[in-house]
């Protein structure tokens, strides 16, 4: 089963997208804190990573710019979600963008292009 | 000789004119940077008038002398007011063109023949108005171009802030949005396939629906409170109470947050008889301001409120032991649209505590912080002491601006 690591401040919400994505056939894990989320993605890579870009501690961004310079977890696809617009950064590091309100099928959708 | 002398002037006009540009491009720093020099085109013209001032076989009237003085006066002004526009032009520069202007008449005319101390005296006193005209319609004129900056600069600041802050809002409503969005998708997904209230039970809805819709309510009332503030539509209503009190009801409202942060409920040091006149739902506003900040920025560690009288103030003390403030940021964040942390950090209109500080400053009182960055976060307030009539005040307009 695929594995799939949501991080996101609102734990609530998370957790939704969770539920959601286990209802689909996933091994869905929701944590609500930056740094929990690396320590959980060092421990044992998923097959995707689902991030918000604002948080407390550690943004988004930051979490995805230590990813790449890891080698064992540079090639981790990467779906972002904010309720701001695109960040930019130099090269295209991350697989997907998705700009909150999104709704289920968005998402089920853009899971299943970036997990096949 | 003083017709002579005026007629040489006329005469010598076009060597004036050379010699004077020549030396005010090569000494003249600015002018090396402009592709005319202002008072050229007007120096004939001056020099004429110059000429005629020293004619006298002309019977000069009131009138006459009245017409050159306007007109030497229209000639500086132009000149100065010119100069104005052009960039890196300063007084000084301005002065020295005419300095060099009287040295060059002097050189010229004394060439041929020396001038009298009257006629040396005539023209001198001439370029000296000049300058004066030149040099203060300069002066105004630089003054009237920065105030336009400054104006166009603040515009241009204000329209910077009000995008930031109408991006701001629109991630804020977002979010909530975007949560109650999914979940009640997921549960309409789900109809049908399990007992609604077991599905219910389990993505607890109703809590979560109340909780979503309180905090977007909550963020439309810090907007309108905002435009209430600027707008001096924000009324207030003040009794005598008992802050301790009204710190109580607050607790008691806040505790599903208290709940979410798995915190337990503040400690609490209260002196009796803590007997202020205010109006209670706008210091309940600030109490839960300043609670809200100290759940969400105190790392889940315990939250004390004290409240202490000294002569002639009841001050209310809200700690945290959180990341606390950087002492450069500790008096701008009571600022409209300030933050401590940056938006990508934590969410937030950044007007929580603008509003606070108003509504303390509408009552007579104080508000103030003392932190340590990584140690935890102290908010004071403090309000005047005693009863009051019941009176009614409305917070200036505009806000505070102390």
């Amino acid at each position: 089963m695929k594995r799939i690591l949501i991080i996101d401040d609102e734990l609530d919400m998370a957790e939704t997208m969770a539920i959601l994505l286990k209802d689909e056939g996933y091994e869905a894990t929701a944590i609500a804190d930056g740094l929990e989320g690396l320590e959980d993605i060092k421990k044992g890579p998923p097959h995707l990573l689902i991030l918000d870009v604002m948080m407390p501690m550690i943004n988004g961004l930051d979490i995805v710019r230590l990813m790449k310079k890891d080698s064992k977890l540079s090639s981790i696809p990467i779906l972002l979600i904010s309720a701001s617009k695109e960040p930019e950064m130099e090269n295209d590091k991350w697989s997907q963008f998705l700009r909150k309100p999104f709704d289920i099928y968005e998402l089920i959708k853009t899971v299943k292009i970036l997990i096949h | 000789m003083p017709d002579q002398t005026a007629n040489r002037l006329k005469k010598n006009i076009p060597e004036i004119l050379k010699r004077w540009e020549k030396r005010t491009w090569s000494e003249v720093k600015a002018s090396n940077h402009q592709e005319t020099l202002a008072l050229r085109d007007s120096l004939p013209e001056y020099l004429s008038k110059m000429a005629e001032a020293l004619l006298g076989s002309i019977i000069r009237t009131d009138e006459s002398r009245l017409k050159d003085r306007i007109e030497i006066t229209r000639i500086g002004k132009k000149h100065g007011n010119n100069r104005a526009f052009s960039l890196n032009y300063t007084i000084d520069q301005l002065i020295m063109e005419y300095h060099i202007l009287r040295q060059v008449i002097c050189d010229v005319m004394d060439k041929e023949k020396l001038l009298t101390l009257v006629e040396r005296e005539l023209i001198t006193c001439a370029i000296e108005q000049a300058v004066n005209d030149a040099a203060t319609e300069f002066s105004d004129t630089v003054k009237e171009i920065n105030l336009k900056a400054n104006q166009e600069e603040e515009l241009r600041k204000t329209i910077r802030t009000r995008d930031e802050f109408l991006s701001i809002v629109s991630h804020e409503l977002k979010t909530p949005l975007t949560s109650l969005k999914l979940k009640s998708q997921l549960l309409l997904k789900r109809d049908g396939d399990q007992d609604e209230t077991q599905i219910n039970k389990f993505l607890k809805f109703p809590e979560f629906v109340s909780l979503q819709v309180n905090r977007m309510s909550h963020l439309i009332e810090d907007i309108l409170d905002f435009g209430r503030i600027r707008t001096g539509s924000y009324k207030l209503e003040f009794r005598t109470k008992n802050i301790c009190k009204v710190i109580l009801d607050v607790i008691e409202q806040a505790g599903p947050a208290f709940k979410l942060f798995r915190l337990s409920p503040p400690e609490l040091l209260f002196a009796e008889d803590a007997i202020v006149s205010i109006d209670e739902e706008r210091i309940k506003q600030v109490i839960k301001n300043l609670l809200t900040n100290a759940i969400r920025f105190g790392q889940c560690k315990p939250v004390q409120i004290e409240v202490v009288i000294n002569s002639a103030e009841v001050e209310v003390i809200v700690s945290d032991q959180g990341i606390g403030i950087k002492a450069q940021d500790q008096e701008r964040i009571f600022k409209m649209f300030e933050r401590a942390v940056t938006p990508s950090e934590v969410s937030g209109l950044g007007l929580g505590l603008y509003i606070t500080k108003e509504i303390i400053i509408a009552h007579g009182g104080r508000v103030w912080v003392e932190s340590e960055f990584g140690s935890g976060s102290t908010f004071h307030f403090a309000l005047p002491k005693g009863r009051f009539q019941l009176v009614r005040h409305d917070l200036p307009k505009g806000g505070n601006r102390a």
